[in-house]
């Protein structure tokens, strides 16, 4: 920790929201004091304040109403978007590297979700298994079957895995839909069906164990279309 | 990140571009001030402070004399916003750790596996002074920066980018992690737990890595459940 002579003024400001949060008086959705205010209480210049601001706005902690002040978001499920998902769009990887990642959180992903998913998840869940190839479009099946998988990662209710997970969501998208085609090229649809039906039913009974096994077989069943 | 008009988000939307179009990589120069306030047609003054903002937050770097550079690697998120969100988010030490097992086992079994020379040089190094200091706040952060050794050896760049957006975290949670286990289990328990991952990478021994570091896992683990 640097003292406080060593901060820059920006990183006061910042410590300032932050204290504020810590002490309940600010929480999510809230409106956090003007800038003007801000002036009077840390006795900062305001070009300080509003590079705090800005910061905490790219970074996703804050957003900025045009002319009705700066708001603490309602929601972080998503605050890696933005710069971090900047940085794993530079990741140098080939898609074995994806595969690698994946196989490493989807299976410890699944188990958790047994435990943790809510009817409602449930639900949603059941729904993408049911869209995932019944659409002539396979872009929009696709698009499912990265739902079925992000639904699995919400489940979790981890704020950090939820986090890592939608900040790959673009290289996700892509990928998936390219693994598909060539599963499905080379063994049917019916593939599709058969790696998503025992994590869907695993996961809807809240079976931990099941859910890890039939993660694990989706994840051995499609390796070879990552190579 | 569209529905702003904020000069930084057309810096970002202009990034993401040329790294969609293969323009743009790790540790390349950046446009100058001057050439991107003409392209984005915005002021000059709002491109620096834009650079500025990026920069802060880790993705972009000035070297003075030479221009901005995209980093060639994110290791230094800010610690500051971070921890907003896991006070916002109600995170908890449960969380972090539940996230660390779940990647770190798999990690030091690649690390065994892909580790070159000198990479276990500063695994080394790391690891003496670890046993060497005293001081638990110096501890802490050579404990963060062996495990940070570790997931870089593991030479998958997603993988270290998931590492490192969640390195913040660690910093603020080791601490107190150590200091839990300490008081409960004996004083040399995590210089144990260490070492057997440690020797295991060295000697490239990925099955022992994998132990070492579940053991590891599930022991931090019991005092957070």
């Amino acid at each position: 920790m640097k003292n406080s002579k060593d901060k820059q003024a920006y990183e006061r400001v910042i410590e300032y929201i932050g204290q504020e949060v810590e002490e309940g008086k600010l929480n999510k959705g809230d409106k956090i004091p003007t800038e003007r205010k801000m002036v009077e209480i840390l006795g900062i210049g305001r070009n300080s304040i509003r590079e705090a601001l800005e910061i905490l706005d790219i970074l996703g902690i804050v957003e900025r109403k045009q002319g009705n002040g700066t708001y603490i978001r309602s929601e972080f499920n998503s605050w890696f978007s933005g710069p971090m998902s900047i940085a794993f769009m530079l990741s140098d990887t080939g898609k074995s590297e994806i595969f690698e990642f994946r196989n490493m959180i989807e299976v410890e992903m699944a188990t958790i979700a047994a435990e943790r998913i809510t009817d409602d998840e449930i639900e949603e869940l059941k729904d993408s298994y049911e869209k995932l190839i019944n659409t002539d479009d396979e872009f929009i099946n696709a698009k499912y079957d990265n739902r079925f998988h992000s639904i699995l990662a919400k489940a979790t209710k981890n704020i950090i895995l939820i986090n890592s997970y939608n900040a790959m969501e673009d290289m996700m998208n892509m990928l998936i839909f390219d693994v598909r085609a060539r599963g499905i090229k080379s063994e049917g649809k019916e593939l599709i069906v058969r790696i998503h039906r025992d994590v869907c039913q695993a996961i809807a009974e809240r079976n931990p164990t099941e859910a890890r096994e039939a993660m694990k077989r989706h994840m051995a069943a499609v390796r070879k279309y990552h190579e | 990140m569209v529905d702003s008009n904020k000069t930084y988000y057309k810096v970002m939307e202009y990034l993401v571009e040329k790294i969609r179009i293969n323009e743009i990589k790790r540790g390349d120069k950046l446009p100058t001030e001057r050439e991107l306030a003409e392209e984005l047609e915005v002021s000059r003054a709002a491109i620096r402070e834009s650079y500025k903002i990026l920069s802060i937050v880790g993705l972009i770097e000035n070297r003075p004399g030479s221009g901005t550079y995209i980093k060639d690697e994110f290791d230094e998120w800010p610690e500051g916003p971070m921890a907003i969100v896991l006070k916002l988010t109600g995170t908890t030490t449960d969380d972090v750790l539940e996230f660390r097992r779940m990647i770190e086992v798999e990690i030091s079994t690649l690390a065994a596996e892909r580790i070159t020379d000198l990479e276990i040089v500063k695994l080394k190094e790391c690891y003496g002074e670890m046993t060497k200091v005293e001081d638990e706040v110096e501890k802490s952060k050579l404990d963060k920066r062996f495990h940070y050794l570790i997931a870089k050896a593991s030479r998958n760049s997603i993988i270290l980018n998931a590492y490192n957006a969640m390195a913040p975290m660690i910093q603020l949670f080791t601490y107190n992690i150590r200091h839990t286990v300490l008081e409960k289990e004996s004083k040399d328990i995590l210089e144990i737990l260490h070492r057997d991952i440690y020797e295991a990478i060295i000697n490239k021994d990925s099955e022992k890595s994998r132990k070492s570091m579940k053991t590891h896992m599930d022991m931090i683990n019991k005092y957070y459940q």
